[in-house]
């Protein structure tokens, strides 16, 4: 279980953590989402007790971390990839760690065999990939065979094969009552592994949601439009909805579109028969999961590339463009 | 703890936390483990023992007239003016490598006291070296005194000679004292080039930059506090002018070790990782 109750933490002008307040409880996979720089790193290392909030507490079973007994056992953390001296072997590497907290070599033989290392776990670690330096985190944050686990973008390099070997252990993991708290920027991802989520933008609380809920919630169900007479039956269905897009030409000969919020599709269709408007096109479009994310974190994203595509804005603005760059 | 299913498990036992011995055991582990512990220490070794016997055999024969108080047992210990840069370098790495690394993070999530940590840490560094040094100045002694030896005028002395003993151990406490003010420095800066620039301020260039100071602003008087001043005073046969005595040198340049671990310390238990 972990709790943050009002976390903040400022770096001189930054406030990198806002007020945040959420819970990761056992027996789920908790993701931890947020763009760029939202704080998900910084709070994580306040779970941990390396950095010191600036304001409010966050509590791992009910106690600071740097107070408990057996931190370890309470808490298997992976904040770096290859956050090890190059020059050390992996074995090594996991053997110091164990050393700290009384563990010996059968334990590091048990998580090099568990994680896939056992056969490169004499190579000095410099020369490992950026996979085998994540897998050898995950060992590291095993090491204790912890009740909480606290990973920072744990498939971040992995190939496939490794994503699903990550996924199903984390949901292993949640499956024997384990707390599992795991940050990604890939929703796509959490939404596979994760049961609940915590989504965060510049440092602020943005929800606090089920995966299910969150996916309800932000696509809000959209139709889409293709007619030839796009402009005259936008102008009907303004009388109704207040949401709607602007209309786009077609490509390669086809109709023109307009999207519409809050309207269900039968309605749309008897309006054009009523109007005599032919329609080409009358499909729910279902919020991918990543464009969900990207809407519900648009006014927080701090790092953004110019020319890149600007996430949708919500209730439509009549200048705003949904065509692609 | 609950919860926790048999799949990964089997393996905790109360004793699974962090405490002193095995802080010490995981800090021995990560120093024999890297292989630049080795080449640094054979440096400090080499460098020793080769410019100790390089400076004997520059006294013998035909090349030097040699005074009555010569200092025969600690004239070739000042080729620790070079091997205490590299001891010194050791420390500083052994602390400053965890954080360009990141393995601190690691390391402070696995023992969250950080006061247990440092300690152990410079405990176990400080026991290696004091090994390595001691037996580098014993054979650096012994080379030294047979080349010196071997002079017509028998310039070698014994290890039962006045001082000789002194000078010996005190040289191998001096070295292990320069390793631990790398790792206070490490400590303090955390990185790299910042702890080593300091390291190399303190021991070569203060002491350098003192002789510019006009005498009337009690130049000497202050000159023989300086860490290496003070501490290279253990390899003197007797106490010198203007200098503190062997022992008291050595106990201030331990010292200065002292303060920059307390204030290591201080910022240790503060600061964020
Ligand atoms: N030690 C620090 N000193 C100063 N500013 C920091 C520090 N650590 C983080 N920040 C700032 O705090 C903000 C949050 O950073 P953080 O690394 O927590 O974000 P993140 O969500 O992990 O991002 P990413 O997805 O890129 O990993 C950023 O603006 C960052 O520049
Ligand atoms: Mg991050």
């Amino acid at each position: 279980m972990i709790e943050a109750r009002e976390l903040s933490k400022r770096y001189g002008e930054t406030l990198a953590v806002d007020r945040l307040t959420f819970a990761a409880s056992p027996g789920h996979v908790t993701g931890f989402l947020g763009p760029n720089g939202a704080g998900k790193s910084t709070t994580m290392r306040m779970i941990l007790g390396l950095d010191a909030p600036t304001g409010g507490s966050v509590t791992v079973n009910g106690t600071a971390y740097r107070e408990h007994r057996y931190p370890l056992h309470e808490v298997g953390a992976l904040l770096e990839a290859k956050a090890i001296h190059p020059g050390r072997s992996s074995y090594n590497h996991l053997l110091a760690v164990a050393q700290s907290n009384g563990f010996g070599p059968r334990r590091v033989r048990q998580v090099l065999e568990l994680v896939g290392l056992e056969h490169v776990a004499r190579r000095r670690a410099g020369q490992y990939s950026l996979g085998m330096g994540q897998r050898l985190g995950i060992a590291t944050a095993l090491l204790g065979d912890p009740g909480v686990l606290l990973l920072d973008e744990p498939v971040n390099g992995l190939d496939p094969e490794g994503i699903i070997w990550v996924r199903n252990l984390l949901k292993s993991l949640a499956g024997e009552g384990r707390t599992v708290f795991v940050s990604s920027h890939l929703m796509a991802e959490m939404a596979l592994t994760a049961d609940h989520l915590v989504v965060i933008g510049r440092g602020r609380l943005i929800a606090d949601t089920s995966v299910a809920e969150f996916v309800a919630r932000a696509s809000g169900g959209r139709v889409r439009v293709s007619s030839p007479d796009a402009a005259r039956l936008r102008q009907l269905v303004l009388e109704t909805s207040s949401d709607v897009g602007q209309v786009e030409a077609g490509h390669d000969g086809e109709a023109p579109t307009f999207t519409v919020a809050g309207l269900e599709r039968s309605v749309i269709g008897d309006l054009a028969l009523h109007h005599g408007i032919a329609i080409h096109e009358l499909t729910s479009e279902k919020a991918s999961l990543e464009q969900a994310f990207m809407e519900l974190t648009a006014d927080d994203v701090e790092f953004r590339a110019h020319g890149a595509e600007q996430p949708a804005e919500r209730p439509a603005a009549p200048v705003a463009s949904h065509r692609k760059a | 703890m609950s919860a926790i299913a048999p799949t990964i498990t089997s393996t905790v036992r109360p004793d699974h936390r962090p405490g002193p011995a095995g802080v010490a055991r995981s800090e021995w582990t990560k120093i024999r483990s890297l292989r630049s512990t080795f080449w640094t220490l054979l440096v400090t070794a080499g460098l020793t023992i080769g410019l100790g016997s390089l400076f004997a055999l520059g006294r013998t024969s035909g090349r030097e007239p040699i005074g009555p108080d010569f200092n025969a047992a600690g004239f070739p210990f000042n080729a620790l003016f070079l091997s205490q840069l590299a001891i010194g370098v050791l420390g500083v790495l052994i602390v400053t490598a965890e954080y360009s690394s990141g393995m601190i993070r690691t390391t402070f999530t696995a023992v969250p006291q950080r006061g247990l940590l440092l300690a152990v840490k410079a405990s176990v560094f400080a026991l290696v070296t004091f090994v390595v040094a001691a037996v580098t100045t014993f054979v650096t002694f012994f080379a030294s005194q047979w080349i010196l030896g071997r002079d017509s005028r028998h310039l070698g002395v014994s290890l039962t000679s006045p001082n000789a003993l002194r000078i010996v151990v005190g040289a191998a406490l001096y070295l292990t004292l320069c390793g631990l003010l790398g790792v206070g420095l490490g400590a303090l800066l955390r990185s790299t080039p910042a702890a080593i620039t300091t390291l190399a301020g303190l021991l070569f260039i203060l002491p350098i930059m003192m002789n510019f100071l006009p005498l009337s602003w009690h130049r000497d008087a202050i000159a023989q506090w300086l860490p290496s001043n003070a501490g290279f005073q253990i390899i003197e046969k007797v106490a010198q002018p203007l200098q503190l005595t062997p022992w008291v040198g050595l106990a201030v340049f331990a010292g200065w070790v002292a303060v920059t671990f307390a204030v290591a310390l201080v910022l240790l238990r503060r600061r964020d990782v």
